[in-house]
């Protein structure tokens, strides 16, 4: 299994690429059928943009009376050449409020503060992925106690750093035991001082990263810990 | 209304109703609009295999299918466990009393969270709750529990914890971490080693 990558420093500024891998989250059930066979999902057409509603709207009206008088007369929304036609790849597209497909957009981004009122339109930013650059990301040297980071933000997400050689065994080892010595959580980030946001992905969330350390006789676990949010009360901040 | 959970704790009953927090609400939330030539809004379609049809909101659905290909209605769906045991519903954690058990902050630490609850103290006994649940969570840090917002067939792991905002509750599905040592390691490939080690040169 190849492990996506991350390039990291440790304390001593010492940087290296290393693997790590995380859970989705997954159901831990089996759907069968009455033989206990597992039975499998698929992807189906239910109907078209002609036979949806916005579609129907289209050619009857936007009088719902008349298109629940058509749906009950002449069946309009069912297709049977599509109904139930199985899908398999279905890639996205942008339609206009016709249902034909835009092929030149305009992109906007409008931020909204907590109370759902817009403050601000501003192009769209691009986020770039930064854990694979020539820069790694770096220690903040911000040292958080277990005991007092665990419930002041909320970590999202968790994945496992791992090694994929004797040299990258005792680069990590190396951090894991120095953050079990201290009990506490690491803050490692992008920019000079190592607390910027990590984006995993090209347009993804921007996080925080702490990472933790445990160490049990010559094995360790090395945690990357993400953050978006600080764990706050609703009420006080209303 | 919001709807309450009732916890327990060896002989005491605490009441709380929740309130889901979302980043948007303490943050707010920015959204990407986007417009066509002529300025009207656009939205987001998918197309067919075959490229014959768009399918807008609505037009695509899920349907379960036996190994055959035949049609399987949803009253004759058994749900097993991954070792093929038949297993029955959870009930919704609202309709029964949630025992909490001690946890540590290292268990909870591997938690990949769905959702994040605030907790209020039921009208009822507003003191006593509060106080019995902080006074718990004082003593315990991290409360452990299984959560089911609704009847179903897979419960998360939840966790309580407090600080001086209140109470919440972190619902999701724990990582199954393990320590690892120098020879476990997924991209490493050890050779075998051989008998026999004179060299030959004549390979060479």
């Amino acid at each position: 299994m190849n492990l996506r990558q991350i390039h990291i420093s440790n304390p001593k500024e010492r940087n290296s690429l290393v693997g790590f891998k995380g859970f989705p989250l997954v159901s831990n059930t089996i759907k069968t059928d009455k033989e206990g066979i597992p039975t499998i999902n698929k992807k189906i057409m239910k109907g078209v943009s002609t036979t949806s509603l916005d579609g129907l709207k289209e050619g009857i009206g936007d009088d719902l009376d008349k298109i629940a008088e058509s749906l009950i007369v002449s069946d309009p929304e069912i297709d049977i050449q599509t109904l139930g036609k199985f899908l398999t790849n279905t890639p996205r597209v942008l339609v206009n409020d016709s249902l034909q497909v835009v092929y030149k957009v305009n992109k906007k981004e409008k931020v909204f503060n907590p109370k759902g009122e817009l403050v601000e339109e501003r192009d769209v930013k691009q986020l770039f992925s930064n854990i694979l650059g020539d820069t790694p990301l770096k220690w903040s040297g911000k040292l958080l106690p277990k005991e007092k980071a665990f419930n002041k933000f909320v970590f999202i997400r968790s994945y496992q750093l791992q090694h994929d050689s004797g040299l990258t065994y005792d680069f990590l080892y190396d951090i894991a035991k120095n953050l079990n010595d201290k009990n506490s959580l690491m803050l490692i980030g992008s920019g000079a001082k190592g607390i910027g946001p990590v984006i995993f992905q090209d347009g993804g969330t921007p996080f925080k990263v702490f990472l933790e350390g445990r160490v049990k006789d010559d094995q360790y676990m090395l945690l990357m810990h993400l953050s978006n949010l600080e764990l706050k009360s609703l009420n006080k901040e209303k | 209304m919001a709807r309450e959970l009732s916890f327990t704790h060896e002989d005491t009953r605490f009441s709380f109703a929740i309130e889901k927090v979302d980043r948007s609400k303490l943050y707010g939330y920015t959204s990407v609009e986007t417009t066509d030539e002529n300025n009207a809004l656009c939205s987001m379609a998918s197309i067919s295999d075959d490229g014959l049809h768009i399918l807008s909101k609505g037009c695509v659905g899920y349907t379960t299918l036996s190994e055959d290909g035949r049609y399987i209605a949803a009253k004759d769906i058994v749900i097993t466990n991954k070792e093929g045991e038949k297993i029955e519903k959870y009930p919704s954690s609202f309709n029964e009393d949630i025992p909490l058990i001690a946890s540590t902050i290292e268990e909870y630490l591997q938690l990949n969270v769905k959702s994040i609850y605030e907790l209020t103290p039921s009208e009822d006994d507003v003191e006593a709750d509060e106080t019995n649940l902080l006074d718990l969570l004082k003593m315990n840090k991290v409360l452990k529990f299984r959560f089911c917002y609704r009847a179903g067939y897979d419960a998360d792991d939840a966790f309580m914890v407090h600080n001086n905002e209140g109470i919440f509750m972190i619902i999701g599905k724990q990582n199954p971490f393990e320590f690892i040592g120098l020879e476990q390691n997924n991209n490493q490939q050890v050779e075998e080693e051989t008998e026999d080690d004179d060299f030959d040169f004549g390979m060479l």
